[in-house]
């Protein structure tokens, strides 16, 4: 459902840029460790109950097959919280620059109306490339994304989906706004202002990755006639999980980089905007 | 460009709506009432089917298959309730009380759905938008629209699930005819014929899921809440799709915890207990919430939901929740004391206590008369006691925590079916009674001190708090008959005391629970096999 909204009062320029300190927050490296114990704990279990089903197992082993199952389930809500926290700074950064650009775009489009119309040009490329990134961009349910990662075995196969759509979403989302960022900065020059220090680094999507992933799996899945079906599976879940631990760990990496240019982008933007100029702005 | 043409775009954000609901569920406690008014409901339809196996039982102690259907309601091995509506001797032992209990079971489902979800439904709504509460809002929200909402009932749940029903009706008239060759065909066609209509009934039900806020949202009832949540399912697919599949992965997931446990040795029944308890007091209000919202933020007067950052919900899990839930029940316990010493209240203390007499007389009588020699006759073993706590295992323990969650769940609805002019809970309370009447009849108990050892070490402290849950519900009752019949503010304000003061006490009867569940599951036994038992 679409209708014009404009919303109440918004965060001013300078908080939002204040809100940098929440939204762009690094994960630490190991947190890694989460959805590596969950990895390595299904695939024990995997293991055990292939060993079960296959006879060689003793009655004892159905308690810790149970018990394995309790601690990996523990272990994969512990991973999966880390997925919902990828998710979740993604939607939280993005909605942020959104709401950041528009408050910027409102304060450049008073300081044309005082300057003159030759700002007019950069200005409207600058609202129709934010027009394209709030069209373009879309959050990711971080609460669905973790709750399906947390799918015992399944769910890795919804992780590594998870880390495709975050790296494609931080590429896009790294383009259209630099694209942004450049009008902003044309418009800030043409009325006479100090511009903003716009670089271009692009960011690559992991998609080779995931395509490594697909290869590698089908050909694992060949296996069967060797392992039977039980081993190919657990085969492809050991080359998914391991692929998707070495995904997460790039995910939880990628950004910093962009983090760090916003930080100094969004100081200079401030600078040359301050809260006063600025007036309500709409919602990301 | 105008600044107004870049705002053209709402969106509606489903982790921004659900992480409010959490935070609306966490502000508003008062909006599990109405999950706990589900659980009332739950026993009041209970105890329309209690009150026809009591009169049956009273009126033919010696039928060995009326034996067999208590037996089964008494027994959390063979489905319990669900077994005796299952069972066809249950509904062809005597046809008019059959058609009574049918009928009575449509109108209660029906009419007393329609008053639980107006209330639930009405209260998330105003939860949304308001600052606080109060427990009258429960009330006078289910008073509302319930009329609305148990049309809006009937005809969403004969839209969802017609195809499905008309499958299994198919099914069901084959089956008849199932001795000759024609038959096995039509059993066949049948059964093919069920799989897609199934099917049908699956998707419709992702587009009826916003029926029933349709009606406190919209103001809207039957097929026109129907539509519209098709128009707003079909408008936010997207949205209505991560809605069902959260919603199926959290139940799945509940599912996948009781498998482990039991695979860790706790009794598959009593892990249950959890997903109860789990289900109506937190996932439910907050799903429902969730629901809700995203209906109502689907309208076109309402505004998207603005960028702010979330807190994280998990902190606030680990760290301020236990300690907000203790300071609930600490409150609990003292209105609860404060209960049981007013003297107000003694008529409904003597009103519960009568109902548990009444049980263990009929009870008793109906076990002399030929109810106990039916059940050894079914193989019950006097002086054998449930072989689930045969010894003491690490799984133990968790299933006295099993055994406080059922305890606690069923005390809510003793408590809340009294809504229900007080008959559900006394009929709760007096079936109570008549179990134990049955058991400690000759043929059933070898002696009284054995029986004693089987019941006093944990119903000390549980038998009595079911008698309060059954007094907070007798006096519930009597303040709906109050409204009833001698409507106005004052009987309002009543009512509304009543509820908050019965939300208190169950909430306050926890720790009893607690402490009864583990002495059931961990003391009892082993004073049992001290007086003769056997497990």
């Amino acid at each position: 459902m679409t209708s014009p909204q404009l919303v109440g009062q918004e965060p001013s320029l300078s908080t939002l840029v204040q809100m940098r300190l929440r939204t762009d927050i690094e994960i630490p490296i190991a947190w890694l460790l989460l959805p590596l114990a969950s990895y390595l704990l299904w695939a024990v279990f995997a293991v055990a109950w292939w060993s079960d089903g296959a006879g060689l197992g003793t009655s004892d082993l159905t308690l810790v097959i149970s018990g394995l199952g309790t601690l990996g389930l523990a272990a994969s809500a512990a991973g999966s919280y880390l997925v919902f926290i990828l998710v979740n700074r993604a939607n939280e950064h993005s909605s942020r620059t959104r709401a950041l650009l528009l408050s910027a775009l409102s304060a450049l489009e008073a300081r044309v109306g005082i300057s003159g119309t030759q700002a007019l040009l950069p200005l409207n490329s600058a609202e129709e490339g934010f027009n394209k990134l709030a069209e373009v961009e879309r959050e990711r349910s971080a609460v669905l994304w973790a709750l399906l990662s947390l799918i015992p075995f399944v769910g890795w196969i919804f992780l590594a989906v998870a880390q495709l759509r975050l790296s494609r979403d931080l590429a896009n989302h790294n383009r259209l706004e630099g694209l942004v960022f450049e009008d902003v900065d044309r418009t800030l020059r043409s009325i006479g202002m100090q511009g903003i220090p716009v670089r271009y680094a692009p960011v690559r999507p992991h998609d080779t990755l995931g395509i490594i992933v697909v290869i590698c799996s089908v050909i694992e899945l060949f296996s069967a006639f060797v392992l039977g079906a039980a081993g190919a599976l657990i085969l492809v879940y050991l080359t998914i999980g391991a692929f998707s631990i070495f995904w997460i760990d790039l995910s939880i990496r990628d950004p910093t980089g962009h983090f760090h240019y916003h930080s100094k982008l969004e100081a200079d933007i401030l600078r040359a905007l301050p809260d006063g100029t600025s007036t309500s702005a709409g919602v990301a | 460009m105008s600044r107004n043409a870049l705002l053209g775009l709402k969106r509606i954000f489903f982790d921004r709506i659900f992480l409010r609901s959490y935070w609306t569920w966490r502000k508003h406690p008062a909006i599990i009432v109405p999950s706990m008014l589900q659980s009332g409901l739950s026993l009041i339809l209970q105890s329309v089917i209690t009150l026809a196996v009591m009169l049956l039982l009273i009126s033919e102690p010696a039928d060995t298959q009326l034996a067999r259907l208590f037996a089964a309601m008494i027994s959390s091995r063979s489905g319990g309730l669900l077994g005796v509506l299952l069972n066809p001797a249950f509904w062809f032992t005597n046809i008019p009380l059959s058609t009574g209990v049918f009928v009575a079971l449509i109108l209660v489902a029906l009419l007393g759905g329609g008053w639980v979800y107006s209330s639930e439904y009405g209260t998330y709504l105003e939860a949304w938008n308001s600052e606080s509460i109060p427990i009258s809002a429960v009330v006078s929200n289910g008073s509302r629209r319930w009329m609305s909402m148990a049309w809006t009932l009937l005809v969403s749940n004969l839209v969802t699930w017609g195809p499905a029903a008309i499958g299994l009706g198919l099914i069901a008239a084959s089956l008849a005819n199932i001795n000759s060759p024609a038959g096995v065909v039509a059993l066949l066609a049948a059964s093919y014929a069920f799989q897609p209509l199934f099917f049908a009934s699956l998707i419709l039900s992702v587009f009826t899921v916003y029926s029933y806020p349709a009606v406190v949202v919209d103001g809207a009832s039957g097929m026109g809440a129907v539509r519209r949540s098709f128009r707003v399912a079909s408008h936010n697919l997207g949205l209505t799709l991560t809605y069902s599949i959260v919603r199926i992965i959290f139940q799945g997931l509940l599912l996948l915890v009781t498998y482990l446990a039991n695979g860790l040795g706790v009794a598959a029944s009593l892990s249950t207990a959890f997903i109860v308890v789990t289900l109506s007091f937190i996932l439910t209000p907050i799903l429902h919430l969730t629901k809700s919202m995203i209906y109502y933020h689907a309208g076109q007067s309402v505004r998207e939901t603005p960028f702010q950052i979330s807190n994280l919900i998990w902190r606030d899990v680990m760290r301020r929740l236990p300690r907000a839930v203790w300071l609930k029940i600490r409150a609990g316990l003292g209105e609860g004391l404060r209960f049981v010493v007013g003297p107000r209240n003694l008529p409904f203390h003597a009103a519960s206590f009568a109902a548990l007499a009444i049980g263990i007389y009929l009870g008793y009588n109906v076990s002399v008369s030929g109810v106990g020699s039916s059940l050894l006759g079914l193989g019950a073993q006097p002086g054998h006691g449930n072989p689930d706590f045969r010894q003491f295992t690490a799984a133990t323990p968790v299933d006295g925590v099993a055994i406080f969650l059922n305890n606690w769940f069923v005390s809510f609805a003793t408590a809340f079916s009294g809504l229900g002019f007080a008959a559900p809970s006394f009929i709760s309370i007096m079936f109570t009674g008549f179990t134990l009447g049955v058991l400690v009849g000759p043929q059933l108990s070898p002696s009284l001190t054995m029986f004693s050892a089987a019941i006093l070490p944990h119903g000390i402290i549980e038998i009595p708090s079911f008698l309060l849950a059954g007094s907070a519900g007798m006096r519930l009752g009597y303040a709906a008959l109050k409204t009833k019949f001698r409507p106005g503010p004052e009987s309002d304000a009543y009512l509304s005391k009543t509820m908050r003061l019965a939300v208190y006490v169950v909430v306050g009867l926890a720790p009893l629970f607690f402490i009864a569940g583990l002495i059931e599951a961990d003391v009892t036994p082993f004073i049992m096999k001290m007086f003769g038992w056997t497990f």
